[in-house]
């Protein structure tokens, strides 16, 4: 099987592009890739998005891409996951070069979100729920559902709302040193604690917000430079109610055992994790779940700094969903040009001498994961 | 009270909120309904202030949770602000929607 390396990266700012379309943002990112990558022959388009369709009436993202970047009658594909949207389109074009179809592969993620109203934005975002379903006409929203997790954990660990609060804060910190991050506005505890309440007991910055954003990767075979070493993807329930512990995402365990068993490496092996806080509950959960602390034990784990420098391993250096931003389509591939930044020593809050990181993506309440392992290779 | 329709499996008993069209559990493919209590505990719960446009109106409403007394779990609106393990009763059903109230 052949192995697979990160030959290009682009991305554009993350927040509100009021007059800049999804197209535009789209074709802007894969150029920088293009270009980082040095312009080499494309064999096919993968492009992660969510809701094109509902919130700008735009589908056919593949072969646009195709067109307007000149590509030729290559094939191309748009793969919808929800939230995990990126992290799945990602891990398509990667199986597609190691198992020898394809040798550069352009994989770009995009969503358009400011437009929208907040009532417009979040019906759309309840499509990653299943929604011919008792939950969904109980009023259950996406939020709820972590709202009814993060009471839950409360109960069961003795955690509080300023643990919550300690991730959201540690994101943010993170985020002030990214370029491209949505929220650099700086913050504390109480504000965050004081902020208005979304669905009891989240508030604002508990959060992840609405954003419009693109990232483009473009991957090639190859063994040199930042190296994928595993790629897993696994399902999970689709309903709160059907979840065996509501307080796992079993997605993500396996998804996380899948990919350290694939790369033969386990939890302690990784130097830098980007995961998918598109709250601030389920960061806690996700570093339970990804073997990085044990299972109920998350929120000492933050109370304790161990999930940023100078800690056990540093989570979310990017800003992660709640400060970056989260342009939904984009957020899986957002997650691994941090990963790949780190690796290549050249991000924003470097991990000195980080070598191996991890990028997990989730979408829907829990309904996908996908767990990536990259190497920088000399 | 109202009683909740749920499906299980012809073959090895297991119930399910929502239809499974071959059971998870051991494989068969037939399942029938059948009514159960709607008697039950709140496992966990959320109050609502942001939510659709076909909710807002309700804004802020509760969500909960519920352990029902023959061990499954099922989400529904709740009448009144609830905290985990308060005894709820199911007191309607009606276009999809299980209304569950607190009761002594």
């Amino acid at each position: 099987m052949n192995k697979v390396a990160v030959s290009g990266l682009g991305i554009t700012p993350f927040g509100k592009h009021e007059n800049t379309s999804l197209k535009t943002l789209l074709l802007d990112a894969c150029l920088d890739a293009l270009r980082e990558a040095n312009f080499p022959k494309i064999d096919a388009v993968y492009i992660g998005n969510f809701m094109s369709g509902s919130l700008s009436n735009q589908e056919i993202l593949g072969a646009i891409t195709v067109n307007d970047l000149g590509l030729g009658p290559i094939p191309a594909v748009k793969v919808e996951g929800a939230c995990a949207s990126g992290g799945i389109a990602f891990r398509q074009a990667f199986l597609m070069i190691q198992s020898g179809e394809y040798e550069n592969v352009l994989i770009a993620g995009v969503e358009k979100m400011k437009h929208a109203t907040t009532e417009e934005s979040t019906r759309a975002i309840n499509a990653a729920m299943d929604n011919d379903s008792n939950e969904k006409h109980a009023g259950l929203t996406f939020p709820g559902f972590f709202g009814m997790l993060a009471n839950r954990y409360f109960y069961e660990t003795g955690a509080s709302k300023k643990h919550l609060a300690m991730v959201a804060l540690k994101n943010r910190e993170y985020a002030m040193n990214n370029p491209i991050a949505q929220f650099k506005k700086t913050t504390s505890l109480e504000e965050i604690m004081n902020a208005r309440i979304i669905t009891d007991p989240l508030g604002l910055f508990d959060c992840s917000p609405t954003t419009d954003g693109a990232v483009a990767i473009v991957l090639s075979k190859g063994e040199k430079g930042v190296i994928v070493r595993a790629s897993a993807q696994a399902s999970g329930s689709t309903q709160l109610q059907e979840a065996e512990d509501i307080l796992s995402f079993p997605a993500i365990k396996e998804s996380a055992n899948r990919a350290y068993h694939i790369a033969g490496l386990g939890p302690e092996d990784i130097d830098v994790v980007e995961l998918h806080d598109c709250f601030s509950m389920t960061e806690i959960i996700a570093i339970e779940e990804l073997g990085l602390f044990k299972k109920g034990s998350g929120w000492q784990a933050v109370e304790q700094g161990l999930t940023k420098h100078g800690g056990k391993v540093p989570v979310n250096t990017s800003g992660g969903l709640l400060s970056k931003g989260h342009p939904i389509g984009a957020t899986g591939l957002a997650q691994i040009y941090q990963i790949v930044s780190q690796l290549r020593g050249t991000s924003c809050n470097q991990v000195e001498g980080a070598n191996i990181g991890l990028a997990q993506n989730l979408g829907g309440t829990g309904a996908y994961s996908t767990v990536h392992i990259f190497e920088g290779v000399n | 009270m109202e009683m909740i329709q749920v499906y299980e499996c012809t073959q090895c008993e297991k119930k399910f909120v929502q239809r499974k069209w071959i059971c998870p559990n051991c494989k068969n493919n037939e399942l029938l309904q059948k009514n159960i209590s709607g008697e039950g505990k709140v496992f966990s719960h959320t109050t609502i202030h942001v939510s659709s446009k076909e909710f807002s109106h309700l804004t802020p409403y509760s969500v909960a949770l519920i352990e029902l007394s023959e061990g499954l779990r099922v989400t529904g609106r709740v009448t009144d602000q609830v905290v985990i393990d308060d005894k709820v009763k199911c007191i309607s059903y009606f276009d999809n929607t299980f209304v569950f109230e607190k009761f002594v």
